[in-house]
């Protein structure tokens, strides 16, 4: 093993480790730590095993493992932004329902509107 | 929908421009989004509000004092907690009004860029059952002071309305508009900012109600303009419609 091995697979396991006691306790998403411990072990298999990489590289038509990791990573970082950015819309509209809900229910009175006028004066 | 020609043609005033008898002004809801608008917006109530009663401005988390001014003109003010966009805006006074009861409702700019002397005309053919929706243009009625490279904007505008939903209008950013009641009902805008305008003539154009231009005037003043959609964001406008269609 390398340096760079020693250093990242102990981190790696750790990671996976902290999924699997996440999903035995059954505290937070079942989805969401099996999908993380399957990510930390794909990346952990990679970092043991290049040479597996480089394989399966060689088998997509790719020269090197490295380039078939970039690719996945910068696939997998898009499909990540549009996931948030969609999210980040739906809690947007939410907000927005909310802010109207408040507005219609409580149309303002003359009092708040003086005081509103008082305050920034 | 009872025909009101007549009614209409009586009270028609010397420049022939057409108004509405006093009981229909009472069921016209005209809906202001303001933000920041304290300078302007007072005036733009007390013009509409000599005509209409029924004037429901959404201050829409103003950091000044839109909100008061407005209610001191008269107006219904609702207030945004937290600054939201004038299409969500435009819709909070939009369910405001159907809640309310109005028969129609019509949107209006703070800005003073509007006339109020337009909104018989986008009215009239709600009222004569001729449609439901009311598209003001002003480049059927006229536009004053306009850049050039705001006009080559707005026909890019209709041009990619044109192409993208397929509806041929001639002004697609137009904020004056008239619903009848049943159109308002089924409008439901949910892009929150300026891209509400293209999202709300595809709207239109599916809500199964029948729609028309209508010719109106627009006077863009140094105000209008230091307040209003800088070119620049055409881009984010463009943006977000097309990842809420690609989305929805």
């Amino acid at each position: 093993m390398n340096a760079f091995q020693w250093i990242v697979l102990p981190i790696l396991v750790l990671l996976v480790v902290e999924r699997l006691v996440t999903l035995l306790r059954g505290s937070g998403s079942r989805r969401v730590a099996l999908f993380w411990g399957l990510v930390w072990c794909c990346a952990a298999v990679a970092i043991a095993w290049p040479d597996l990489t480089t394989s399966i590289a060689s088998g997509l038509g790719l020269r090197r493992g490295a380039d078939l990791v970039m690719y996945f990573a910068i696939l997998f970082s898009f499909v990540g932004f549009y996931m948030i950015y969609v999210r980040m819309r739906r809690l947007d509209a939410n907000l927005t329902l909310l802010v109207r809900k408040l507005a219609i229910e409580n149309p303002m009175t003359s009092g708040e509107m003086s005081k509103q006028r008082d305050d920034e004066m | 929908m009872t025909p009101v020609q007549s009614d209409l043609a009586a009270t028609e005033d010397q420049a022939s421009k057409p108004s509405l008898p006093a009981d229909v002004r009472q069921k016209v809801f005209i809906v202001i989004p303001a933000y920041n608008e304290g300078e302007k917006v007072g005036t733009v109530i007390e013009e509409v509000r000599a005509l209409y009663p029924n004037v429901v401005v959404v201050d829409d988390g103003s950091k000044d004092q839109s909100a008061a001014i407005s209610g001191r003109a008269g107006a219904k003010v609702l207030r945004h907690a937290i600054n939201r966009g004038q299409g969500a805006a435009l819709q909070t006074g939009i369910d405001f009004a159907i809640l309310q009861g109005a028969d129609f409702v019509v949107t209006f700019d703070s800005d003073g860029q509007h006339r109020v002397d337009d909104i018989p005309a986008l009215i009239i053919p709600i009222l004569e059952g001729k449609w439901d929706i009311s598209l003001g243009s002003r480049f059927l009625g006229g536009v004053e002071n306009i850049k050039a490279s705001r006009k080559a904007l707005l026909r890019l505008g209709v041009l990619f309305t044109r192409i993208v939903s397929r509806v041929k209008i001639t002004d697609t950013h137009n904020g004056l508009r008239a619903f009848s009641r049943r159109a308002a009902q089924r409008i439901q805008i949910t892009l929150d900012r300026m891209a509400h305008a293209s999202e709300l003539i595809d709207q239109v154009r599916d809500c199964g109600l029948p729609y028309g231009e209508v010719p109106v005037h627009i006077r863009y003043t140094d105000y209008s303009k230091a307040k209003g959609q800088s070119s620049s964001g055409a881009f984010k406008i463009i943006f977000h419609y097309l990842f809420k269609r690609m989305t929805s």
